[in-house]
């Protein structure tokens, strides 16, 4: 990936180079698709087609991307991302609250009516009294990271990362969640 | 409504939640994302990936057209040369537009320079060129009666320039054929209404043949 983050390689895609951006296929589509099905939890149909997208916004806004806050290739991917969102935004049914069984929600049937958006903005109040490590623990095990590979991208050892990932979300729901 | 008390789960799911629909941000990072590209997962097969590498060949393609048709107006230009001044400006070369149609250089290079007219091809022909450059009726219309026009023009000049010992149009340099192209353009606008070559019935029957071929490929954007 060090020619996908060099300099040289940057100008060749914002001078428009069909070339480049084949090379680019080449090295970023396997890994893109499984970031968007199994990191961002889409289906595979829908993470191949918006693997596809992601490099045609690539191209639409490489000439926006400065080099220094991130590298190339954790810019594309955070344009996955986006991508992924848009992909949950406009997905997402309202259904009204009485209709829904508590019992049966799951994380797609969540709907932002009364009762859900207390429950978000609960979650967003609480997390942020949360340190930024253990925001970023919460978040990624709630995507079923290892927590070794947690551990490794924080900077702390495993057991830390466990402890504090069981710790933080005993300090959350022992703060309120209780919701009408 | 019955009381509900957040548990583990609904908080694990919760946050899958937050974080797909961008109500918090997944912190990806040049760590996370380096450990993402170094892991080896099950490699997509090469016939897949040239699959992609294609069709995003094509997409880009049609985008760096689509941005460039913006900046360049058809009115009074000849088909070929409206097609090479977008070409150009979109910053693709002959081959790779031809490439994408599916022809050869050469069948390019003569609809660009007039050689070919437009309407010696087959309809379905234009209609794919239509389509990539997104000409719709009216301007294709317009600018095939100005090949038209040009074309009559330049072939006065051509036995004028024969009779006294210039070159054969076909092996004349590229500029000096645009150059012509040029003024024989100029030369009509300054003849001015009064000197309007009719339109040939030859065009308006093919065009009626494309107008038909476009409704049949649903391209009821292109009727205008």
């Amino acid at each position: 990936m060090d020619e996908i983050n060099s300099t040289e390689f940057l100008k060749r895609l914002q001078e428009g180079s069909l070339e480049a951006y084949e090379y680019l296929v080449g090295k970023l589509l396997t890994p893109l698709r499984r970031f968007l099905s199994h990191t961002m939890n889409l289906p595979e149909p829908d993470a191949e087609e918006l693997a596809d997208d992601v490099f045609l916004q690539v191209h639409r806004k490489i000439k926006e991307y400065k080099p220094g806050p991130a590298k190339l290739t954790t810019w594309i991917f955070q344009i996955a991302k986006n991508q992924a969102i848009d992909y949950y935004r406009k997905a997402t049914s309202q259904p009204p609250v009485s209709h829904l069984d508590p019992a049966k929600l799951r994380t797609d049937d969540f709907q932002y009516a009364r009762r859900n958006q207390q429950m978000l903005d609960w979650l967003l109040r609480e997390m942020q009294k949360l340190s930024e490590t253990d925001q970023h623990i919460l978040l990624w095990r709630s995507r079923d990271i290892p927590y070794v590979q947690i551990a490794e991208w924080l900077g702390i050892n495993e057991t830390a990362a466990r402890v504090r990932h069981k710790r933080a979300t005993e300090k959350l729901l022992a703060n309120g969640g209780e919701f009408r | 409504m019955e009381q509900r008390v957040v548990n583990e789960k609904d908080l694990n799911d919760l946050l899958v939640w937050a974080t797909n629909h961008g109500y918090v941000e997944l912190p990806l990072d040049d760590k996370v994302v380096d450990s993402v590209l170094q892991s080896t997962p099950e490699e997509i097969s090469e016939r897949v990936k040239n699959h992609f590498k294609s069709r995003l060949k094509e997409r880009l393609i049609e985008e760096a057209i689509s941005s460039a048709r913006i900046c360049i107006p058809w009115e009074g230009l000849p088909f070929g040369r409206y097609l090479e001044a977008v070409r150009s400006r979109a910053g693709l070369s002959r081959e790779v537009v031809a490439a994408r149609l599916q022809k050869t250089d050469e069948y390019l290079h003569r609809i660009e320079r007039g050689d070919t007219s437009p309407v010696q091809l087959p309809v379905s022909e234009i209609v794919v060129i239509l389509e990539l450059f997104h000409i719709g009726l009216h301007a294709a219309t317009q600018m095939l009666q100005a090949s038209d026009r040009v074309s009559e023009s330049k072939q006065n000049y051509r036995a004028a320039a024969r009779s006294h010992g210039g070159v054969r149009h076909d092996i004349r340099s590229e500029d000096v054929e645009k150059a012509l192209d040029a003024f024989a353009r100029k030369l009509l606008k300054n003849k001015g209404k009064e000197w309007q070559s009719p339109d040939r019935a030859e065009t308006a029957g093919f065009m009626t043949k494309v107008e038909t071929e476009l409704k049949k490929r649903g391209r009821s954007d292109l009727l205008g």
